[in-house]
């Protein structure tokens, strides 16, 4: 099946007029960002990834979870969540962060169901795009994704050249969508694996996921930590771009009558993350909250859910202020690894 | 001295500075992800001088270092610095962050970082030549600092007091609150910064516009007369703030006003840090 480019256009005005948000990647004072469209006139499509990753739309930065307002001793409360859905179709997603969503949907509904993301994941249909091109810092081939692949999307669009796209149908909320749709759609089909080629060729393979997570777990006290991920600088940037990254913290904002409790991204890379009212840090050095973000990912993540908890975008490798690389980072333990170089616990720190 | 006759000479001096336990640690940079990035390094052994580099993408500002325990743990700190980052090492000693005894500065002459288009601030640099240090390497360069310094400030000054509010609204929207910007910031060094404070909240820690203006205002005030112009919060940031527009203008208010500017003189008393009983208090209503 394919469809052309305007007849998909007309789709996504057709989806807005009947009342769903629409959230396409558009320039927002000079930068690439997933932002709700007025109009299709503002959908970019040339680009290899936006800035931030789609999470935000499911996780908001900060939101409010519960209002409050306080009368002498007395409390009085009302959550806030039905007016935060919205329903929602999210355009010119990567497969990349596409794949990120059914990853997060673990954490999310494991010992506590968190309504926000499940609610807001039932209310959104994902349209994604194969990627033809990449830049050095994408990864995904290298965690077991694909440019192509179809991962967390309702629906994937391939461009075939022409302003047509190959359209795969991967879960049954994109089935109805273009059940509903079908008029809009064609007969038709393109090699993809031949289209995909060049940009697979270009990604290669950069390191053996399968020797990250052994490595990780016989090395907690390795050098290697110390020598390679002391220079982060504690920023959060690397969690909050991150499509997967999914801390947050709970504060309340208000004055003594009454205020607001909000839900907002955390990042294990701040000295406060993990600080106790004590006043002691469990990770007092920074190459160990680096070391917590690797473990996480690439050992605890997977040993728990079964799923690698990264999924190559790059965009931590990208924005980095000190260029502290993951993918430098896995790719040097990959080699590790495969030379057997283990510290003894006698030569630990 | 080329780019490589600098990094040669920066691992020889490196390797014996070391070698002869004159200090603990070297911080430089090392060839990054890609060509076009370094990354900062900390070699504590001679063996390992072999990983400093020294070339048009050398941007961080090492003298962020200089502060945390981490390292301080390696005993001395001697420390590769180019003139911008050496005006942080000036402000970390006017506010007693560090102490002479505890770095060693090879000084390094920069004809400016990043290729093929310098970065803006090395436009308007004067201190290709490094004003501390204990050791310099290059021959000094004669390269003299663009005009319109502060072109881009005084666009914003004649802008409307609503068309400004627009600006910064529409600016402040994209932060994130990631603290990249507090974090590259080698004057930003409060053991506890005051969005780390919760008992009061008193800045909301909300990406909203009451949250993102109270951050970066409280940040901006807070290095005004401080800031060394190395420009490490615009470039660290995520969203592309225009950060260096604020801390700009308040560097041009210091300058009209006290005729003060950050970085040059480690002996002299950073203005909004001292106070004279014949201060003008009219603005006090």
């Amino acid at each position: 099946m394919i469809i052309q480019k305007d007849k998909l256009f007309a789709l996504l005005e057709k989806l807005k007029s009947g009342g769903k948000r629409i959230i396409a990647p558009t320039k927002r004072e000079n930068i690439l960002l997933f932002s709700e469209i007025g109009s299709t006139d503002e959908i970019i499509q040339d680009y290899i990834n936006t800035r931030l990753s789609l999470k935000g739309f499911f996780l908001p930065r900060s939101e409010p979870i519960l209002e409050f307002r306080i009368h002498q001793k007395n409390v009085e409360y009302t959550t806030v969540l039905e007016e935060n859905i919205k329903p929602t179709v999210v355009f010119g997603v990567r497969p990349c962060d596409a794949g990120s969503l059914p990853i997060m949907d673990k954490v999310y509904t494991w010992d506590y169901i968190d309504e926000y993301w499940v609610k807001r994941r039932e209310s959104t249909i994902i349209i994604a795009v194969s990627c033809l091109d990449c830049d050095e810092a994408c990864f995904c081939t290298s965690l077991g994704l694909d440019p192509g692949s179809t991962k967390g999307s309702d629906i994937l669009l391939t461009p075939v050249g022409n302003d047509t796209f190959l359209v795969e149908i991967a879960s049954d909320k994109g089935k109805k969508l273009v059940e509903d749709n079908a008029e809009l759609f064609a007969e038709g089909d393109a090699d993809k694996d031949s289209i995909l080629a060049p940009v697979r060729q270009k990604l290669g393979k950069k390191f053996d996921l399968s020797s990250i997570q052994p490595w990780l777990q016989e090395n907690f006290f390795h050098k290697f930590w110390e020598q390679n991920t002391l220079y982060c600088i504690g920023c959060g940037v690397c969690t909050f771009v991150c499509p997967t990254c999914h801390c947050f913290d709970i504060v309340d904002e208000g004055t003594v009558s009454g205020g607001k409790r909000m839900k907002l991204w955390d990042a294990c890379q701040f000295r406060t993350f993990t600080i106790h009212a004590s006043g002691h840090n469990p990770r007092a050095r920074q190459d160990e909250r680096h070391r917590q973000r690797i473990e996480h990912k690439f050992n605890y993540y997977p040993k728990k859910f079964g799923d690698t908890l990264c999924v190559g975008c790059g965009r931590c490798v990208r924005y980095c202020p000190v260029d502290l690389s993951i993918l430098r980072i896995l790719t040097m333990i990959s080699q590790l690894s495969q030379t057997g170089s283990q510290t003894s616990r006698a030569e630990e720190k | 001295m080329n780019y490589k006759e600098i990094t040669e000479k920066i691992r020889e001096r490196a390797r014996e500075l070391l070698a002869t336990k004159k200090v603990g640690v070297i911080i430089g940079w090392a060839q990054g992800s890609t060509p076009q990035k370094t990354h900062p390094v900390f070699i504590t052994n001679p063996d390992d001088v072999e990983q400093l580099v020294w070339n048009k993408f050398c941007y961080n500002n090492l003298s962020e270092y200089l502060n945390r325990q981490e390292i301080r743990a390696y005993g001395r700190m001697g420390i590769i610095s180019k003139g911008c980052d050496n005006k942080a090492i000036v402000g970390l000693l006017q506010e007693f962050q560090i102490e002479e005894k505890d770095i060693y500065i090879i000084g390094v002459v920069c004809e400016g970082m990043g290729e093929p288009e310098p970065l803006d601030k090395c436009r308007f640099c004067d201190v290709h030549t490094p004003v501390l240090y204990d050791e310099l390497i290059g021959e000094q360069v004669d390269i003299q600092p663009e005009e319109g310094h502060f072109a881009d400030v005084e666009k914003i000054e004649q802008m409307s007091r609503e068309e400004r509010w627009e600006f910064w609204q529409k600016e402040f929207e994209k932060c994130i609150r990631c603290y990249a910007c507090r974090q590259v910031c080698p004057l930003c060094h409060c053991r506890r910064c005051i969005v780390d404070k919760n008992q009061p909240q008193w800045i909301d820690l909300s990406s909203h516009p009451r949250g993102n203006f109270a951050w970066n205002f409280i940040r901006a005030f807070h290095l005004a007369g401080r800031c060394i112009e190395c420009g490490e919060c615009e470039r660290a940031c995520p969203m592309n703030i225009p950060l260096m527009l604020i801390n700009k203008k308040l560097i041009k208010d210091v300058q009209e006003l006290y005729e003060y500017r950050a970085g040059y003189d480690p002996k002299a008393v950073p203005p909004i840090s001292t106070w004279r009983e014949a201060d003008d208090e009219s603005f006090i209503i």
